[in-house]
């Protein structure tokens, strides 16, 4: 196993606010990591920054060895995005849309019909000749899946990715992650929901406030905090223990 | 992949998306040909007018010549000055809103392409829209070009050269938003909307300064002229550049050429280093407040102002509406050489203009703030038409209190205090007015790409002119009227009293009726697809 995303101390400001607060971590080839933290925590942002987006206050980030901001378009070329919420181009249509990533990225048009069209059909996408600006959330985000998939990327980063996601498509998902990941694909995701990294990744990271305050498998993280479930486990490192006093007062 | 196919990439979609536009809305399109012919019409009905003006212009300038260069040529220079003012001061905030905040940017940046790429794709995008008023100066090129007597291959030399300088302009416009994110890039939004309407606001004012004539009220009338000329035709401006170039001077040509190239070359230098990542709209600048917040609540109208102040406050492409209308007076204003109280009344009509010009476009993007937001206000037990009136006073009133607050200072120093309270007084009803036109122009012509950046399409805010200059033509009726004692300059009074009075109250009245009619007629769950018809 060899370390493909390594993240070394990244810290961002916005203003005087710190969302992102020295975080070190790597993901390695053939895993899938898992970035589990509350609302706010700083998961987007350090998603946004390991893949280019976004400068780090401080920090570096390297993938494949190759340091993220010196040799962007390097690091571009291999790594696939999806992001939470997807903006996309209201007057393109899905196909439009995909022959514009595809074109980016130098695709040859063989390959390309026959990825979308796999795809289109694990997904139950019929739609990619309407207009995105027609699109529900869930449309956009496994439209974007498909952009990023279909180019077959070395590192994927997803971001919250079954939010948007009918349970047939989660599903899919999950077992086709699965299947890039024995491949050798480095995947990194967010979530805030517990059964989500709890079914979905090898190795979790749980972020709150900006800290990563705990890493591990779901074993480590288990026997690290001694109790049984992941949500307790969740709860008391983000500091949910007063829950129940929290509930009672309402 | 070279940066020439990633542009060609970015901007064959973008056209792309452009062209689609009718198709998502089915409406129906009109054959291509016919487009064609309305353009050309267009163009011809206001460029031959134009021609044949600055031809006789060109024709009797010519023949004066004042400090070694004739006036026409004097002329030239000082418009190819303005234009680079103007479209300074147009692309700049355009180019800079639509490069670091634009939805689509974080999206690319996970591609593999190149900044500088993203970069010239978003200014090519932003130029082709805001470079317009540089096809004005076609005519008086071609009309200087006859008097002067050019053969047509040097027409054509002329109209290189003259691209050459509309790219400088460009490329400035460019760096300048360059220049501005880098410093904005660690602080609020508040701070960029202060550098870049400040640092355009200091070029434009420059720019101005220099083509502003001198007051020829002095005793040395030669010396002042020459003076100006000197200072007009100086030889570092690139105007200056353009007119030695298209008469044969070789190193003027070379300046202008490799000046052109070398802002594209620095903005392409600058881009490339990485900006865009390390720019991010900071969407609050937040202080952390420590302790418990208090909450207060206010009634429903009040809860509405509340919320519409702070949706104007905060959305900087509104910001910017406020900023225009104090800005381009204050040119006329301040580069005036006298200081009279007539000089002041111009630059206020110039101001209400602008203002009824921006009433509309920020009524438009508040509108389209809450109908994006969707069904939320929907949901709650409010009428449907008590948003609008909060949203008209808000945007009324904040027109009214930055256009008072400025021209009443300036109104100690030049005298007429009294009629700009008058001038800022009838301006009231009018704004209001308009206010409601903006609802009515958002529905009528949403800006079908969406955002409320720009949130008319391009009809609706060429539309947004006239019916600013109509807003200001009443004012400024009415303003004569009272000033001059119901006796406007040698009309009688009944016909000054129709013509200055009850004309723009009559016009008033039924713009009014119109806008009452259409709101009434919007069918608010589907505001910008079932649109009034
Ligand atoms: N562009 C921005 N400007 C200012 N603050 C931001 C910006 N983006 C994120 N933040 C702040 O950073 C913190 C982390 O946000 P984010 O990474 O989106 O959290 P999440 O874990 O939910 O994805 C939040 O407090 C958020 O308000
Ligand atoms: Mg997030």
């Amino acid at each position: 196993m060899s370390k493909i995303v390594v993240a070394e101390r990244l810290r961002k400001n916005f203003g005087n606010v710190e969302a992102v607060k020295s975080v070190s971590f790597h993901v390695n080839s053939g895993e899938i990591y898992g970035f589990l933290g509350p609302n706010g925590a700083g998961k987007t942002t350090t998603l946004r920054i390991l893949t280019g987006v976004l400068k780090p206050t401080d920090g570096k980030v390297e993938v494949y060895g190759m340091d993220v901001f010196k040799n962007p378009i390097d690091v571009k070329s291999i790594i696939g995005v999806v992001p939470d919420e997807p903006k996309l181009y209201e007057n393109l249509t899905g196909r439009e849309f995909l022959e514009f990533v595809g074109s980016v990225f130098s695709m040859k048009r063989v390959e390309m019909n026959q990825r979308v069209l796999e795809l289109s059909e694990a997904f139950g996408v019929n739609f990619l000749s309407k207009f995105i600006g027609d699109y529900s959330h869930g449309m956009r985000q496994k439209l974007m899946l498909i952009s990023v998939l279909m180019r077959r990327p070395k590192v994927l980063f997803l971001d919250e990715p079954t939010v948007g996601l009918d349970a047939k498509s989660a599903k899919i998902l999950k077992l086709l992650l699965r299947k890039y990941v024995d491949e050798g694909v480095a995947v990194f995701m967010t979530t805030h929901v517990l059964e989500i990294a709890e079914k979905m990744c090898d190795r979790i990271g749980i972020i709150n406030e900006g800290e990563l305050i705990a890493e591990g498998t779901l074993e480590e993280l288990r026997s690290y905090s001694g109790r049984e479930s992941l949500e307790d486990i969740f709860l008391k490192l983000t500091g949910g223990d007063e829950i129940k006093e929290i509930v009672d007062s309402l | 992949m070279t940066i020439t196919k990633e542009l060609w990439i970015l901007l064959k979609y973008k056209f792309l998306m452009w062209s689609n536009i009718p198709k998502r809305r089915r409406k129906r399109s009109i054959p291509s040909w016919l487009y064609v012919l309305i353009v050309l019409a267009v163009i011809v009905s206001f460029g031959l007018p134009t021609y044949f003006l600055m031809l006789k212009m060109i024709a009797s300038y010519v023949q004066i010549s004042l400090g070694g260069i004739d006036l026409a040529s004097l002329f030239l220079e000082i418009s190819l000055l303005g234009i680079l003012g103007l479209i300074v001061l147009i692309d700049t905030p355009a180019v800079t809103l639509n490069v670091f905040m634009s939805d689509d940017v974080g999206f690319l940046l996970t591609l593999p392409l190149s900044q500088s790429a993203i970069f010239y794709s978003k200014m090519i995008e932003t130029l082709v829209e805001g470079t317009f008023p540089a096809l004005l100066f076609i005519p008086l090129l071609l009309a200087y070009g006859n008097v002067v007597g050019m053969a047509w291959y040097t027409f054509i030399f002329v109209f290189i050269m003259y691209a050459f300088y509309v790219l400088f302009c460009a490329g400035i416009s460019g760096l300048l938003s360059l220049v501005i994110s880098k410093f904005a890039s660690k602080s609020g939004m508040r701070r960029f909307m202060m550098l870049s309407s400040m640092a355009t606001m200091i070029l434009a004012y420059f720019m101005m300064n220099i083509i502003s004539m001198p007051s020829f009220s002095s005793q040395n009338m030669q010396s002042a002229l020459n003076a100006y000329v000197s200072k007009v035709n100086f030889f570092l401006w690139p105007s200056t550049w353009f007119l030695s170039s298209i008469r044969g001077n070789l190193l003027g040509m070379f300046a202008l050429i490799g000046i052109a190239s070398g802002t594209f070359a620095l903005s392409y230098y600058i881009a490339s280093k990485n900006v865009l990542s390390g720019f991010s709209n900071v969407i609050s600048a937040a202080r952390k407040k420590r302790g418990k917040e208090k909450y207060r609540t206010h009634g429903i109208f009040g809860a509405l102002m509340v919320k519409e102040f702070r949706a104007f406050r905060r959305e900087p492409s509104i910001m910017f509406f406020l900023v225009y209308p104090v800005i381009f007076p204050l040119f006329i204003i301040l580069t005036s050489s006298h200081r009279k109280p007539e000089t002041l009344l111009m630059g206020e009509l110039t101001g209400i203009f602008m203002a009824s010009m921006y009433i509309i476009l920020a009524m438009a993007s508040l509108v389209s703030i809450d109908v994006r937001v969707g069904w939320i206000l929907k949901t709650m037990p409010v009428k449907e038409t008590k948003p609008l009136w909060a949203k008209a006073f808000v945007v009324t009133g904040s027109f009214i209190v930055v256009i008072a607050s400025v021209f009443l200072t300036f109104s100690v120093f030049f005298g007429g205090f009294l009629s700009t309270v008058l001038v800022v007084l009838l301006s009231i009803p009018i704004f209001l007015l308009l206010s409601f036109f903006g609802v009515y122009a958002v529905t009528k012509w949403p800006n079908p790409s969406g955002g409320t950046k720009r949130s008319l399409s391009t009809t609706g805010s060429l539309i947004s002119m006239p019916m600013g200059f109509i807003g200001a033509a009443c004012v400024g009726a009415q303003s004569f009227y009272f000033l001059s004692n119901g006796k406007v300059w040698h009309f009688s009074l009944l016909i000054s009293t129709l013509l200055f009075m009850i004309l723009p109250f009559a016009i008033e009245f039924a713009l009014m009726i119109f806008v009452k009619r259409m709101i009434s007629r919007i069918d608010w769950s589907e505001p910008f697809e079932n649109r009034v018809s």
